[in-house]
């Protein structure tokens, strides 16, 4: 029995977090070395030193240094974590666990945040590691990258073992049905529609800066989501995505630039001087990057739950408005009065029996608190909700975060149902491959611009995949280089 | 309509209650080794006297009784004050204060500006004068939970922070109103003696006796505090605004990600709060025998309603039942202290207890957990 993290860690086994464990304002060395530092020692007598409380960065920083040329994964020991990239304070987090000798390493997720090259990288770093005699343990969702990488590969499912195989007799088909449990249909069957463009969503030179620094988050971005189309933006994370999202709904502040919704009717909004009760009112559906801060509130019931989304409108009275006909003056008056003070509980149970019953949620009751379903049940709750408003227009942002295949498939599924219903969807991903499944036009986002677009036969992966990590399309060599 | 089955995690509806009584439990264990430990430093303590004049002479004496339900009363005020601010996700100590500047406005309304002017005249009837200070009372209050509320939504100045000082503020104005013999606007200059009090309110804002003949104390007024649960219940679960004030309690930014105005409800909520700190305030006025605003009357209720907030678990109906329990312990340590010779601080030691291991529910939950899993071994043993 391993007690704590620190028995671990005695015993050898290094775990590389999802999210990662540093300390932004300090250096690599003070991250690798926290916990086992370096000290001045004082020397006594002839060969006896006394360790004093002094740090000793000099010497941590050579050792770190020499450490990381030892297994191949060159870092400035120096440099901040906070001015680090993603990529490199994972190399961090690795180079951690070596400086404590881990012999086992568990990685959990680790490319859930990088970019192909940058898995690249990982995978290359992870093969040395295997070569240097580490044992490593490489949790992944992505059916793909088990298959690259694993010698072994061991599929769980509800927190049982339900199999293990050898990579080279998987596929990526049999994996799935290993994972969920059942077949799954890798293919969505989505139609084609014609050239037909009625613009919904218009966006034109956006520009946000952070209120406080000045710092340019989106920069000069223009693009348009028309009727019956999924419009993917693909990026690393961190690069505009998220207050962009945020701007469209309204919960950040604009710098500059335009964003238009135009309704069924014809009539064009400008979302940017609306409150965001009003643009989720003229529909606008939202899900939102992370369900359980931004979506959902987790100690509220399912219907509760459902019922944020309708707390501002007018569904109350839609419904009521035949009966009132026959009814007094006062009966009426009460009416009017209850709609606008009380919460309607029977409508409210009613949408989320709808909700549940769509979705299949799995859950005892619809008065169950939300904390006690899982991320998959969530997500479908979140995904229920948003679809029952009839949107127009939809953003998704990360529609696919931590749930399981069988409900990534479900929405996936329902996203294109949306699309061929004839909604406009607006989606937002840092998983290349989610966005490349679905989107029938694709932006790709670098610090804050549109780096490139074009629709989903124009571009291909790798160039893709070199606008996301430097924003160019092409490989243009630098002067410096090329000397 | 069906609904799939596949339970995660077993809830259950009265957790709360079962730890609530429990703590209660520990803190009667905790109050007899107190006990214990006093007689072992020579200190006797008599259990059978103690029983007698703190539990059963209480409840047996009518008087007793009706003071139990006059100490509640306004308990349970300040309580529902601490709990819808925390519905809100707000922590409002501030309660103090506010039934302080509560009881001095509706004093101050009802001696001096009512009768002073005589085109307020008219409103000098019972039906009119007693909602009218009430609701001066809620104003005043209200006043002094609106500053924080604002200040924390406009600026994010922490309502913890911002309620302390606003306590210190509500004393010094209090005592400027009606604190010095010479100064201060609303003492009657005339009479030496009028010092630290506004004047007797008018007539017709004094809450009447509930039943003249059988105790001095019992007021109508004690349904101010009935109706203000009710009404906090119905509001915080049945209307939208509840409805918004709870989305925002527990998750900020989903609330204002679904286009609550989270800013308008945290200074609602916490004027909401204020003004209910203030009707505690009022009461000490209206409904409680010379009828006029005295500085420090009605004693530290509104720090007590932290307390009486937290064992209610900061539901309405549970305020209710822990501002009884409150009321219960106020009464016997007033008979302990004037007919035995046991020491009444230990109610007080007792009052700790019971938020001790309410605010720790640690202990509780440890115990719940723990016969659920003897439950399950059984079950398991039988099946």
């Amino acid at each position: 029995m391993i007690a704590n993290p620190r028995e671990a860690m005695k015993l050898g086994i290094g775990m590389v977090y999802q999210h990662f464990q540093l300390v932004e304002p300090f250096t690599v060395t003070e991250n690798i070395t926290l916990g086992k530092e370096f000290t001045h020692r004082i020397p006594m007598g002839s060969d006896r030193k006394f360790p004093s409380i002094i740090l000793n960065n000099k010497l941590a920083s050579e050792v770190i240094k020499s450490l990381s040329e030892e297994y191949g994964l060159p870092i400035n020991p120096d440099a901040m974590v906070e001015d680090l990239s993603v990529g490199l304070r994972q190399r961090v987090e690795i180079l951690k666990q070596l400086y404590r000798d881990a012999e086992l390493l568990i990685l959990d997720e680790p490319t859930a945040v990088l970019t192909p090259s940058e898995v690249e990288n990982l995978f290359k770093t992870m093969k040395m590691l295997k070569t240097a005699g580490k044992s490593l343990i490489f949790i992944s969702h992505k059916l793909r990258e088990p298959l690259a990488i694993a010698d072994r590969i061991v599929v769980m499912r509800k927190g049982k073992i339900v199999g293990e195989i050898k990579p080279d007799e998987a596929t990526e088909e049999i994996l799935a049905e290993m994972v969920v449990g059942r077949k799954v249909l890798q293919q969505l069957d989505r139609k084609k529609f014609g050239k037909k463009e009625e613009i919904v969503l218009n966006v034109q030179n956006l520009s946000i800066y952070n209120p406080v620094t000045q710092d340019i988050l989106v920069k000069n971005a223009s693009f348009q989501v028309s009727k019956h189309q999924i419009v993917g933006i693909a990026g690393v994370q961190g690069n505009g995505q998220t207050e962009l999202a945020e701007a469209i709904v309204g919960l950040r502040k604009i710098t500059n630039g335009n964003i238009n919704l135009i309704q069924e009717d014809g009539t064009s909004i400008l979302l940017s001087d609306k409150t965001t009760l009003e643009i989720l009112n003229s529909g606008v559906a939202v899900i939102p990057e992370d369900r359980s801060t931004q979506g959902l509130i987790l100690d509220f019931q399912i219907d509760e739950n459902v019922w944020l989304g309708f707390h501002g409108s007018d569904v109350s009275e839609i419904n009521d408005s035949d009966k009132r006909d026959q009814e007094s003056k006062f009966n009426d008056l009460m009416a009017r009065m209850r709609s606008s003070l009380m919460i309607p509980i029977n409508l409210m149970e009613k949408l989320a029996h709808t909700v549940v019953d769509q979705f299949e949620v799995m859950t005892v009751s619809i008065h169950s608190k939300l904390r006690n379903l899982s991320g998959g049940n969530q997500q479908k709750v979140l995904l229920g909700r948003e679809f029952a408003k009839h949107p127009i227009f939809i953003i998704a942002s990360q529609p696919t975060r931590g749930v399981d295949i069988g409900i990534m498939e479900k929405v996936h599924q329902e996203l294109i149902n949306k699309r061929n219903e004839g909604a406009a969807i607006l989606l937002i991903s840092s998983d290349l491959d989610e966005v490349l499944k679905l989107s029938d036009y694709i932006l790709v986002m670098y610090e804050g611009k549109i780096a490139g677009s074009g629709g989903i036969n124009e571009l291909s992966v790798a160039q893709i995949s070199r606008l996301m990590t430097t924003g160019r399309d092409k490989e243009i060599i630098t002067p410096e280089v090329a000397n | 309509m069906s609904i799939q089955v596949g339970l995660i995690k077993p809830e259950s509806r009265f957790q709360g209650i079962i730890i609530a009584l429990l703590s209660l439990l520990f803190a009667v264990i905790a109050i007899l080794i107190t006990i214990f430990i006093f007689t072992l430093a020579d200190f006797e303590i008599d259990l059978g006297e103690l029983f007698k004049y703190a539990f059963v002479e209480v409840l047996s004496d009518e008087d007793n009784i009706a003071l139990i339900l006059f100490y509640s009363a306004p308990l349970a005020l300040a309580g529902l004050s601490v709990a819808i601010a925390f519905k809100a996700g707000l922590f409002n100590i501030g309660g103090q204060g506010q039934m302080t500047v509560g009881g001095c406005f509706a004093g101050i309304w009802g001696a001096s500006i009512v009768p002073e002017y005589s085109f307020l005249s008219f409103l000098d009837t019972p039906v009119l004068m007693i909602p009218l200070t009430l609701f001066v009372a809620f104003i005043g209050g209200g006043i002094w939970g609106f500053v924080p509320g604002f200040l924390k939504a406009k600026t994010g100045a922490h309502e913890v922070i911002v309620t302390i000082l606003m306590n210190i503020i509500a004393f010094s104005f209090v005592t400027y109103l009606v604190g010095s013999q010479t100064y201060s606007p609303f003492v009657d200059k005339s009479n030496i003696n009028s010092c630290c009090k506004t004047g007797i309110i008018t007539p017709s804002a004094q809450i009447p006796l509930l039943v003249p003949s059988r105790s001095n104390f019992l007021h109508w007024s004690i349904f101010i505090s009935v109706f203000a649960i009710i009404i906090a219940h119905f509001m915080i679960f049945r209307t939208k605004f509840g409805f918004r004030l709870r989305a925002v309690g527990l998750n900020r930014v989903a609330a204002e990600a679904a286009g609550i105005n989270s800013d308008r409800i945290t200074i609602v909520a916490m004027t909401i709060s204020g003004g209910l700190a203030g009707l505690a305030g009022a009461y000490f006025v209206q409904g409680f025998a010379p009828y006029r605003y005295t500085i420090g009357g009605g004693g530290t209720m509104g720090f007590d309603g932290i307390a009486v907030a937290l064992i209610g678990l900061n539901s309405p109906i549970g305020i209710a039942i822990a501002a009884l329990l409150f009321g219960f312990l106020k009464q016997s340590k007033n008979i302990l202290g004037a007919q035995t010779e046991i020491p009444p601080d230990l109610i007080f030691a007792f009052q700790a207890w019971i938020i001790l291991f309410t605010a720790a529910p640690v202990i509780a939950m440890a115990l719940i957990n723990r016969s659920r899993l003897v439950r399950a071994k059984i079950y398991k043993r039988f099946i």
